[in-house]
């Protein structure tokens, strides 16, 4: 299909979080109690490289920043840093979260000197490392944070941090800390004059569950996609912009593809296209979609290769039949079977991306040509 | 198998292998118990060392409530082996434990003594049932007044032929009413001898070719008949009260006009309750091998929704590189 | 299929499709645990969504509590009468024994209703959400017409065992 640009299968089961690092050479990815890194080349299957195992529960979510430096969080309440190290292996570092819930999301700021952690804990933790004791230390913010946080970002700025969770509201918080952050950062901001650590910037009230948030630092926007399936855009005006699912399923996801367009993809298993036009912001393309003709059958797909032309052995028939009770149609469906749970930008240039990869909860990995 | 035999088939088996085997010079020696239906037991064995006799000696529930009804049930067994050659009912050689023995020769027994001997059971029970036909002749020849007189005086019979269960019999000028009191000992047997019981009922005025069969009936409470008999037995019922169920069946002259259909009928008679809760049990066990049809039926369609496994890295490969067909 | 059936089915099957859409989620309340939100007395009520009835009458209805990671379907199955109730309630124990098979049936329905699933995250993420709502779908459309073809089964054996012995005393 021509929205495809590559896809790969990489494991058997959910990966509910994915990275690249800066020259798009290595992947990260979250799988069961396991973070995987793959050495990838254009076109070919990616190779994996390094397996960080040291979680006990499920990795909810993995970062790189931009020196290399790997960060993986996971339902046991802790986080590591991964150091590479010169060999290709990685030297794992525990960060002190002082959180006492799963801890659900994180987020390198670009500097690459400190992140964020979302958890169950009712608390954002932002992490820096500490020279004089040789490891990384965390400042909590909890007010108000009433419920679990689902997603983070930061701003280019280093020190505006936007959150949103199941409590149903997105906030904008301040992550300055005193010793990393210099003033000038945020010197001529629209959000505000003073951000000192942890004060709250701005609150919005959507209702529904927040699923993820993500800054245009060049316009100073913030958009984020909720449960009852709308796309909302916001920026220090308080003015929200709201723009519905066309086929009404939750987005999970969303990535921004330049100023003026969203790409946001969810329980649909394809993504949705959004711009925003004279009009306001409009759906303006479907990727990927199922296309629903007649009696079409498909030769060969990327998974069905082993079957050849003839579509289905008989051994594979009796033995569809025997556990299912009838033979499974070959149907056009879109390339993730499951619902696609992160989407990052692979390729961009001049402020444009141009290829966006996503994960999805069947294991493969889609890059998607804009 | 819809129907419940009458005859014994274990009896008439052994009855056969034994004439066979002394037929052929090598006289088997037997000693075996066989079981039937309501609290039966029936023993054969050889009669001491003379090899060509057999002992064929029975036990029911019912032989002591068929005895109270008439006078003489021993003498009604003995009239009737003895219409048949070679089968003699002996009070000499009556086994301990047993209520009746009856010798078997077997120079001299026929296939249709063989048939007798495994009605044995029968027999017994039929004895109340012929003294009802007797008395509801008798009384059928009175004049009128006399007879719906004589006929509110009749008593009932009893046969206790199972624990808390029994078969009323009360003759009167123009019919028979016999009463069955049955047990349900499950919920559900319950529901489903409702169902089975009113298709009883119904039967008569569905179907036309069998309009002259006996009228059923069926209550909870006991039928005006017999109110004063199963009063004496209430109290044995005690707690299972609401689980009783009373079944009536009323017989008419046409039914007992000759010897062949009294036979029929009291055969059929003596065997109702057990064809009955066979039937509901058979009914249960159909359910149950449906449900569990269904029950693959819907896992099949539940296998449908597992996303298929990738072949790819589980396919295997032979030694050359080939790929093992999957 | 009779003609109220099937707007009362595709009711439930677009509740199903946006209820099922379940994330893995972290207990807020006790540390380590992963739990399915809807089964648990204590939990957050932002957690919860809306739980919605679907009826076709008084006796037949659909109960569909969704939250954030987790949902569970109750149906009440019409029984008009004595026997049908107990069919019900056979074929019902028979597949809640059964339960370990099905994945998703629940051993003991919900209280006032018939059968009960338990869908959670770990279910969508192995099975096509698509294909587990059509087996639901089916699973209703089956019952009723198991219930009804038993009781008529029933009935037909009844009448022959019936007529069979009644013919004995016609000569």
């Amino acid at each position: 299909m021509s929205d495809i640009a590559a896809q790969f299968k990489l494991v058997k089961g959910s990966i509910y979080s994915h990275c690249f690092n800066q020259d798009r050479s290595l992947l990260a990815i979250t799988y069961d109690t396991d973070c995987y890194v793959y050495k990838v080349s254009a076109a070919k299957q990616p190779q994996l490289v390094a397996v960080l195992p040291d979680h006990d529960k499920t990795v909810t979510a993995v970062d790189i920043s931009v020196h290399g430096r790997i960060v993986t969080c996971s339902q046991d309440r802790n986080a590591i840093v991964w150091e590479p190290l010169s060999n290709g292996t990685y030297k794992p570092t525990l960060v002190l979260l002082r959180i006492n819930r799963a801890a659900t999301c994180v987020s390198w700021a670009s500097s690459g000197y400190k992140f964020a952690v979302g958890s169950s804990a009712r608390i954002i933790a932002v992490c820096y490392y500490e020279q004089e004791n040789d490891w990384w230390v965390s400042k909590h913010i909890k007010k108000p944070i009433k419920s679990t946080i689902n997603a983070l970002s930061w701003h280019s700025n280093c020190v505006l941090l936007a959150c949103g969770g199941t409590d149903g509201y997105a906030r904008v918080f301040s992550g300055f800390i005193k010793g990393l952050d210099t003033k000038e950062q945020v010197a001529g901001s629209p959000w505000g004059e003073k951000f000192p650590f942890g004060s709250l910037v701005r609150e919005w009230y959507q209702g529904a569950w927040i699923h993820d948030i993500k800054w245009r630092s060049s316009i100073d926007k913030v958009a984020f996609v909720t449960h009852d399936g709308s796309l909302n855009i916001t920026d220090y005006t308080d003015d929200i912009k709201s723009v519905d699912n066309p086929e009404g399923l939750p987005f999970i996801t969303l990535c921004w593809i330049n100023d003026h367009e969203i790409l946001a993809a969810g329980f649909s298993n394809h993504p949705v296209l959004y711009s925003e036009g004279s009009r306001g912001w409009e759906v303006s393309k479907i990727l990927d979609s199922p296309v629903k003709s007649a009696g079409k059958l498909v030769a060969s797909t990327g998974d069905d290769e082993e079957e050849g032309a003839f579509g289905m052995s008989a051994l594979r028939k009796f033995k569809e039949l025997d556990l299912k009770g009838k033979v499974s149609q070959q149907e056009e469906k879109s390339t993730h079977v499951n619902s696609i749970t992160e989407l990052a930008a692979y390729k961009e240039s001049n402020n444009n991306v141009t290829q966006v990869s996503s994960v999805g909860l069947d294991g493969k990995l889609v890059i998607y040509k804009l | 198998m819809l129907h419940l035999k009458p005859y014994n088939l274990l009896v008439q088996k052994t009855l056969t292998e034994a004439l066979e085997a002394y037929n052929n010079g090598s006289p088997l020696t037997l000693d075996r118990i066989i079981s039937d239906f309501d609290y039966t037991t029936l023993h054969i064995t050889n009669d001491g060392t003379d090899k060509s006799n057999l002992l064929v000696s029975i036990r029911t529930k019912a032989t002591q409530s068929c005895n109270e009804s008439g006078n003489d049930l021993q003498g009604f067994l003995q009239a009737k082996f003895d219409e048949v050659p070679g089968l003699a009912l002996s009070s000499a050689k009556k086994e301990a434990g047993y209520d009746f023995t009856i010798t078997v020769d077997l120079s001299q027994i026929t296939a249709q003594s063989i048939v007798q001997a495994s009605l044995f059971k029968i027999l017994v029970m039929s004895y109340p049932f012929y003294l009802a036909f007797g008395q509801s002749n008798a009384l059928s020849q009175l004049n009128e007044i006399d007879q719906v007189e004589k006929s509110k005086e009749a008593r009932a019979m009893v046969i206790k032929y199972r624990d808390d269960e029994n078969i009323y019999i009360k003759p009167s000028f123009d019919r028979i009413t016999v009463i069955f009191e049955t047990i349900f000992q499950d919920e559900t047997d319950k529901v489903f001898g409702k169902v089975f019981l009113q298709e009883f009922v119904d039967a008569r005025k569905r179907n036309r070719s069998i309009q002259s069969a006996p009228q059923v009936l069926f209550s909870h409470e006991p039928p005006l008949e017999i109110q004063e008999v199963a009063q004496q037995h209430a109290h044995v019922a005690g707690a299972k009260k609401s689980t009783r169920r009373f079944i009536t069946f009323v017989l008419f002259p046409r039914h007992y006009s000759s010897d062949e259909l009294m036979f029929t009928s009291v055969s059929q008679l003596a065997l109702f309750r057990n064809y009955f809760h066979y039937h509901i049990k058979c009914a249960k066990a159909y359910m149950h091998s449906r449900m569990r049809y269904r029950v693959d039926t819907f896992i099949k369609v539940l296998n449908r929704a597992k996303l298929d496994e990738e072949t790819e890295s589980d396919s295997r490969r032979t030694i050359t590189g080939r790929k093992m067909v999957y | 299929m009779s003609q109220s059936l099937r707007p009362y089915l595709t009711a439930v099957r677009y509740s199903l499709q946006a209820a099922l859409n379940l994330s893995n989620f972290s207990s807020q309340e006790v540390e380590r645990h992963n739990r399915p939100e809807v089964e648990v007395d204590n939990t957050s009520a932002e957690l919860l969504l809306q739980p919605m009835h679907i009826a076709r009458n008084e006796h037949e209805q659909v109960l569909i509590e969704p939250s954030v990671n987790s949902v569970r379907m109750s149906i009440k199955v019409k029984q008009a009468d004595e026997i049908e109730q107990i069919l019900v309630h056979k074929f019902t124990s028979f597949l809640e024994q059964r339960a370990e098979n099905f994945y998703v049936l629940r051993r003991v329905p919900v209280p006032g209703y018939s059968i009960s699933f338990l869908i959670t995250n770990k279910h969508t993420e192995t099975m096509i959400t698509e294909k587990l709502i059509e087996f639901i779908i089916d699973f209703m459309e089956e019952v009723d017409k198991e219930i009804s073809e038993m009781k008529l089964f029933l009935n037909a054996r009844a009448r022959f065992a019936a007529e069979a012995y009644l013919e004995q005393f016609v000569y």
